[in-house]
């Protein structure tokens, strides 16, 4: 009798133990948050990150080629610099530029730099939308999904740490090679492979709830990858976005679930399309 | 021993280490609300690196209290670890890149004989091109927190 009286009551607390955490959503996330972890991350591990990053950025810049328009450039830097002072890394300067492509894509690279497409933003119809595809991005590096894809194994838990270990050496020539092969991985991430698709829906759910905090109509992002979807899909314009990214089916699915469960699609939030229509003109 | 089997499996199953304790705000601010929603009305605000104390998770939202206040917080807004003041590399990159373009001197004289071992490693085993200039331009842009944060604020009507 006794027996049973203790099995039932593990039972029950299992029980109540799975339905707080099932009710945390968050715990489906296919990677632990950084952010719940409190591993030190040294300064050099910031900047092994950032020096890692503009090897990269510069490859991105390589492949497609700046933009060169003054001012969406400042315009998009500002609703990006401010959109990432929602985020959770304020050690990291974030940078953005347009690349000068009729691809539909935006890209990440660690330690800050952000990339949008001249065709991203022709299909971008108002601030909000632009500040959903710039959240995405800036949750890419906040949640360092580049970084634990690479699978660098540092000193201690911080995948930050696999950097400055493989960059500490400085100018040795194995050093300097490590990290072009690292860089070259990196590489394929983002042009030929793509992330982790939990991450990319991770970074769109991040997105929603970065543009709301600072603002902005968060279901605008959904309108974008609908309108995308619509109009683009399976054109050559979204060619590399659909190798390396989930459909756009799923991304909107997956956004609808999260609009839904949080109230978002009542809140009366901003588009901001007067002062969108004035920087970009493309 | 029974008891004790039990009491320890509960305690074990209960205090889920992740939720109790302090945590810090690490965007610039986070506003505490009266519900896990942004639906919810503004209790209070807390500052960059302002410790608040978890008390419960749901969702992405997390119950936490500041100065005898609670509300919910976005769990994307705090995080265990103390905030970090901004590391930068900008003079250390320009040093470098005035390294980059003294080699790069150096190293044109044999480019006749094809890429050499600093151009490789530059461009990658795959050959990918880059753009050090364009980089260079992207950092240039200067544009402060409170510059970003205020065009922001403006533009949707705060």
């Amino acid at each position: 009798m006794k027996n049973s009286k203790v099995i039932m009551l593990i039972c029950a607390s299992l029980f109540f133990l799975c339905g707080t955490v099932w009710a945390d959503d968050t715990v489906t996330e296919f990677r632990k948050r950084s952010s719940d972890r409190a591993t030190e991350i040294s300064e050099s591990d910031i900047e092994a990150e950032i020096q890692f990053g503009e090897e990269l950025a510069a490859r991105i810049l390589g492949r497609f080629r700046a933009y060169d328009n003054e001012k969406a450039t400042r315009y998009i830097n500002l609703i990006g610099k401010g959109l990432a002072s929602y985020s959770n890394r304020p050690e990291i300067e974030f940078r953005f530029a347009i690349l000068n492509t009729d691809s539909i894509n935006a890209f990440a690279a660690p330690g800050g730099f952000i990339f949008i497409t001249k065709g991203t933003l022709e299909m971008v119809e108002n601030e909000a939308q632009l500040a959903g595809v710039l959240a995405h991005e800036i949750a890419h590096i906040t949640e360092k999904h580049i970084v634990k894809e690479l699978n660098i194994k540092g000193g201690d838990e911080s995948p930050l740490a696999g950097f400055a270990s493989i960059l500490g050496g400085g100018t040795s020539e194995t050093m300097r090679v490590a990290l072009t092969q690292l860089v070259d991985k990196a590489g394929e991430i983002l042009f030929e492979k793509g992330l982790k698709k939990e991450d990319e829906l991770t970074s769109d759910k991040v997105a929603l709830m970065t543009v709301t905090n600072a603002g902005y109509d968060p279901v605008a992002y959904k309108r974008l990858l609908q309108g995308i979807k619509e109009k683009e899909e399976g054109t050559e314009k979204t060619k590399i976005v659909s190798t390396t990214h989930p459909s756009y089916e799923d991304r909107i699915k997956a956004m609808e679930k999260i609009i839904s469960r949080e109230w978002l699609n009542e809140l009366k939030y901003l588009l901001v399309k007067e002062r969108f229509d004035e920087y970009i003109n493309l | 021993m029974k008891k004790v089997i039990l009491i320890i499996t509960l305690l074990l199953i209960w205090s889920d280490p992740a939720l109790a304790g302090t945590m810090y705000v690490k965007s610039f601010k986070a506003r505490l609300l009266s519900i896990p929603s942004f639906k919810g009305k503004t209790v209070s605000t807390v500052g960059r690196g302002g410790a608040v104390e978890q008390l419960k998770r749901k969702g992405r939202w997390a119950l936490v209290e500041h100065n005898g206040e609670k509300g919910w917080v976005s769990r994307y807004s705090i995080s265990k670890r103390q905030p970090m003041k901004r590391v930068s590399r900008l003079k250390k990159s320009r040093v470098k890149r005035k390294a980059r373009r003294r080699a790069s001197a150096f190293i044109s004289a044999a480019a006749a004989r094809g890429l050499t071992d600093y151009d490789r490693t530059r461009k990658g085993e795959k050959g990918f091109a880059v753009d050090f200039d364009a980089l260079e331009v992207m950092k240039s842009i200067e544009i402060n927190e409170d510059e970003a944060v205020t065009f922001i604020a403006e533009g949707v009507g705060r």
